[in-house]
């Protein structure tokens, strides 16, 4: 049961072609779901890990993960808001979706503790745990993809000091 | 009448748009342009791809650099030249602009973009080391937005041995300040090395600003990858901005006189616009209907 993974695979599809190109074709469609599809596997791997932590989840590991993608759906809204915004006002600067993009943050937290709690039966101090290990783990990644595209981590925190002077 | 579920429905906006917009998608074929002795070509040599800090794959970049009426772009991934050496195969195996490969040699002190490699060079040394490693290949260095908060172009000969300075780059229609470093800097290298190449890039990742909006003219005897690197390396370029202002050599805006080359063309906008509302009204709407509270099964 991988119905919601495809449902991010598909809003990846449909948003990068229309935030990279203002364009939407079955080529870059196609394309771009599975380029990102690396994306779907860490979250799986994450997710899978974080599933296999709790012993006395109440669902099969592949039912758990298509309800773990759940918690994506911040993350897709925010994606599509972007890229709604980036098509409608392709000049304007991007710093205001970056900062917004705390909501899905926040809110993907919350859901990932309520996940831990209804779905692998955690207690609540547990599920905050897990939910604060998710947040670690998926920044973590996330930061260290960057500095590895971007060609070091000097890159990553030249930004944020400038921002910081 | 067919009913359809939320889902169904989602999905199938989805695939309207993108069936209308693989439709409406015109690329444009490029008229060869003729100024003097040269084939005048529109390059843009700082472009980022996937796999890497770039969101398209080379072969979707191709399609995209046809669609800006570029004629030759150079993939430059920080630090790493497999995309670029991919863009290049994929180039050579079709029609459409040239692809080379590339690098943006990413250093604390300095961004070099590096055009006609083989293989990656080593950005942990000095801008000199790395401009005689891209020379050693037979590739060109050029000063990626060297502006001031780089110093590692504070030495005239490192400067004199670069082969092309970004003069124009997207980022200088956001910020004044920007323009005019590198505006100084090419002023600069152009006392230094009267030669020196002057580039327009885009430096284009994953959003706008969009490929080929800053480009670079390129006065080639050959519409081929020698014929580019040539064209660079003897100065033979003018960089043009986002509003068509051109930098660089007064004799070769001059041979150029009133000609122009074709830019991006979007003969199909209103179906490309409607092709994005309908995938995107299609996603959104397949996000909401699939997005249910934890149900557990009983």
């Amino acid at each position: 049961m991988l119905r919601r993974p495809l449902i991010v695979a598909v809003v990846i599809g449909t948003a990068v072609p229309i935030m990279a190109v203002q364009r939407m074709t079955i080529g870059l469609f196609v394309s771009a779901a599975l380029s990102f599809l690396f994306v779907i596997a860490i979250q799986i791997a994450v997710g899978a890990v974080l599933i296999a932590s709790a012993a006395s989840r109440r669902v099969h590991l592949s039912r758990a993960l298509d309800l773990w993608f759940a918690g994506h759906v911040p993350y897709s809204l925010w994606l599509l808001l972007a890229a709604a915004a980036i098509a409608a006002m392709p000049a304007a600067g991007l710093d205001g979706l970056i900062a917004v993009a705390i909501i899905p943050a926040a809110w993907t937290a919350v859901i990932v503790a309520a996940f831990c709690r209804n779905v692998l039966g955690t207690s609540r101090a547990g599920a905050r745990g897990r939910a604060t290990a998710h947040f670690l783990a998926m920044w973590g990644i996330a930061l260290q993809l960057v500095a590895l595209s971007a060609g070091g981590w000097f890159q990553v925190w030249a930004p944020i000091a400038r921002v910081l002077q | 009448m067919i009913r359809l579920s939320p889902r169904a429905a989602s999905a199938a906006l989805i695939v309207a748009g993108a069936v209308v917009g693989t439709i409406a998608d015109r690329i444009p074929s490029r008229q060869a342009v003729r100024a003097g002795d040269y084939w005048v070509l529109s390059g843009d040599f700082h472009v980022h791809a996937f796999p890497g800090d770039g969101a398209l794959a080379p072969w979707m970049l191709r399609d995209e650099a046809a669609r800006a009426g570029l004629d030759v772009i150079a993939v430059t991934n920080h630090n790493q030249a497999l995309t670029g050496r991919l863009a290049e195969w994929i180039s050579a195996s079709g029609d459409g602009p040239l692809m080379l490969t590339g690098q943006e040699v990413t250093n604390p002190e300095y961004h070099m973009v590096a055009a006609g490699l083989h293989r990656a060079v080593n950005a942990d040394q000095p801008a000199a080391g790395a401009i005689a490693d891209v020379h050693a290949q037979g590739g060109v260095a050029i000063a990626a937005h060297p502006s001031r908060r780089f110093r590692g172009y504070d030495g005239d000969a490192t400067v004199a041995a670069l082969d092309g300075a970004e003069a124009a780059h997207s980022g200088i229609h956001f910020d004044d300040a920007f323009r005019r470093d590198l505006s100084a800097f090419f002023e600069r290298a152009r006392r230094i090395n009267p030669d020196v190449a002057a580039i327009g890039s885009s430096d284009f990742h994953a959003m706008p600003p969009r490929l080929g909006l800053s480009r670079t003219y390129l006065f080639v005897r050959e519409r081929t990858k020698a014929g580019v690197l040539d064209a660079i390396r003897d100065g033979r370029t003018l960089a043009v901005d986002g509003d068509g202002r051109l930098t660089g050599d007064s004799s070769l805006i001059d041979l150029l006189g009133d000609v122009r080359l074709a830019g991006r063309s979007d003969p199909n906008r209103m179906w490309r616009r409607l092709s994005i509302a309908l995938a995107w009204l299609g996603a959104a709407g397949l996000v909401l209907a699939g997005s249910r509270r934890f149900e557990l099964p009983v």
